[in-house]
């Protein structure tokens, strides 16, 4: 509580974690194991919220008749629309293995399509060292935005390979208000006046564990 | 049956004390973690809202009868529930309100013009993009991010930092005045050498902030930097409407939507200046006279400082 306390008095009344977001995103992620039994890749699905794929549409001047879905051709158009990543955008998807982040690709393999007034997009990206996760040391893939302008919900997890298992953790309101708590003290205590805000969006991420046996 | 002046002073300052007792239970609550399922609540319904606004919408295309009061009645509700959590309008009309012995009404005038000027900012925004400039959603949202919101951010900073200088300088006045009033100086206030404040030949009397002294100093001026502060931080969803309705070919359903939006935020931070008020006075009506002159100017450099540095957090917020 005094924590929170300091939080409101001092920095935190703007905090990351009090921003409020304006797209949703239900998430699904699948790990996708190559020949050798490791897991080599990640299929990401995103599903936005009904009023971002209104305007998504609306702005490209497509599904005219309003119905929420599209024809062939202008689902053809909006293939890769969410894809044309500005450079230093990390994609909202950050793997790690235990405590330890992994470096994974660029999005590849991208489709999009809409289905009763949702627009849905998947695309792949690879690690870029493929391994096998061990039950004590599991694969965690995060979805977040560090600037919470989305938020977003992991729906599903998967993983196609023997032996292996994919959880869904939904986020610890109480872990992350630590986090939250600990990364403010550590900017108030700061010197430096150009530190910005330590990015803590990964405490308020659902997660998916992908472990093998 | 007689009611006494002492009798209705006890009961005004309680009624006062109230308010700030409930300012107090409300943020201890928060503070221990009481208020989360309403957080919960809210994030809920603001993704609800967020459907509601494309069915809305929607329906508004296909010339459905009642869209215009579905549309109204939707954007409301997303400017409220939006603007229920701390934000930039709450933090600056909140803190002005700690620091300065304003009256409540133009205080709520305040928050009112100022969610109606924040929505017609986005107005303004859009249609002048689109139609003078031919830009899109992303030249819009960079406008909006990167050039009007640190904009507003710094005019935050500026109102927080004239807030506490003010403070400290009376602060520094009124210790002033009484050191003077311990020793008796006749025309000779300690100030008057130490800082250059220019007294006329009557300047024979003790100097606390007054009421008026208060009043005095704000001006329109401040009110309009205020204002101006709060406005240019546009609300992303009144910019989504004014994109949709605009490329749906109805650009007057958007200029709606946002005005509505911004009512509805407006009603959260009408009760922020309310609560801001009540327990400011409730603070200031139990001290004991001399008190009061003492807690003004402290109040109001804290306030002053909760602003900045808060603002600062907003400025570093938006990865800018």
């Amino acid at each position: 509580m005094l924590g929170r306390v300091a939080v409101l008095c001092g920095l935190g009344l703007a905090g990351p974690a009090y921003a409020h977001p304006h797209v949703w995103i239900d998430a699904n992620i699948d790990a996708i194991m190559n020949d050798e039994g490791l897991v080599a890749a990640l299929r990401i699905t995103w599903t936005y919220d009904e009023f971002y794929t209104l305007m998504i549409l609306e702005e490209r001047g497509l599904d005219p008749d309003g119905d929420g879905s599209l024809t062939a051709d202008e689902t053809a158009s909006i293939q890769g629309f969410d894809m044309k990543w500005q450079a230093g955008y990390a994609g909202d998807t950050h793997a790690l293995l235990g405590d330890a982040p992994l470096v994974i690709s660029g999005p590849s393999d991208w489709t999009a399509e809409v289905k009763d007034g949702f627009v849905t997009t998947t695309h792949v990206r690879q690690l870029a060292v493929p391994l096998r996760p061990g039950p004590d040391k599991p694969l965690i893939i995060q979805s977040y935005d560090p600037e919470y302008y989305i938020a977003y919900t992991i729906n599903n997890g998967s993983v196609d390979g023997e032996g292996c298992q994919a959880v869904v953790h939904g986020f610890d309101p109480a872990l992350a208000d630590a986090a939250l708590t600990a990364a403010s003290q550590e900017y108030a205590a700061s010197t430096d006046p150009d530190l910005p805000f330590p990015k803590i969006g990964a405490a308020y991420s659902d997660e998916v564990r992908v472990a093998c046996s | 049956m007689f009611v006494t002046s002492g009798a209705r002073g006890a009961v005004v300052r309680a009624g006062l004390g109230l308010g700030l007792l409930l300012a107090l239970g409300l943020a201890v609550l928060w503070a221990s973690g009481g208020l989360d399922w309403l957080q919960a609540a809210v994030k809920a319904a603001q993704k609800s809202a967020q459907s509601q606004l494309a069915g809305a919408l929607r329906a508004l295309k296909s010339g459905q009868p009642g869209a215009w009061a579905g549309l109204v009645a939707v954007c409301f509700t997303y400017g409220f529930l939006h603007a229920a959590g701390p934000g930039h309008g709450k933090l600056v009309i909140g803190g002005y309100g700690m620091a300065e012995r304003i009256r409540v009404s133009p205080l709520i005038g305040l928050a009112v013009v100022s969610s109606i000027a924040q929505a017609l900012v986005a107005v303004g925004l859009v249609l002048g993009g689109v139609f003078l400039l031919g830009w899109g959603r992303d030249r819009l949202e960079w406008a909006s991010d990167r050039v009007l919101a640190p904009l507003g951010t710094w005019l935050i900073i500026g109102l927080g930092a004239w807030i506490m200088l003010r403070g400290a300088l009376r602060a520094w006045r009124a210790a002033g005045a009484r050191d003077a009033a311990g020793q008796p100086r006749p025309h000779d206030h300690a100030h008057d050498h130490d800082h250059g404040h220019v007294h006329d030949e009557h300047c024979g009397h003790a100097h606390g902030p007054t009421a008026e002294d208060v009043a005095g100093l704000r001006t329109w001026r401040e009110a309009a930097a205020l204002v101006v502060a709060i406005a240019l931080r546009p609300c992303t969803g009144a910019l989504f409407v004014l994109i949709i309705t605009q490329s749906m070919g109805i650009p007057m359903a958007g200029v709606v939507g946002a005005l509505a939006m911004g009512l509805g935020t407006a009603a959260v931070t009408v009760v922020v200046a309310v609560m801001a008020v009540w327990a400011r006075e409730g603070a200031l009506v139990n001290l004991p006279g001399s008190g009061l002159a003492r807690a003004l100017p402290v109040i109001e450099v804290m306030a002053g400082a909760v602003i900045v540095l808060a603002a600062v957090m907003l400025l570093g917020g938006r990865g800018a």
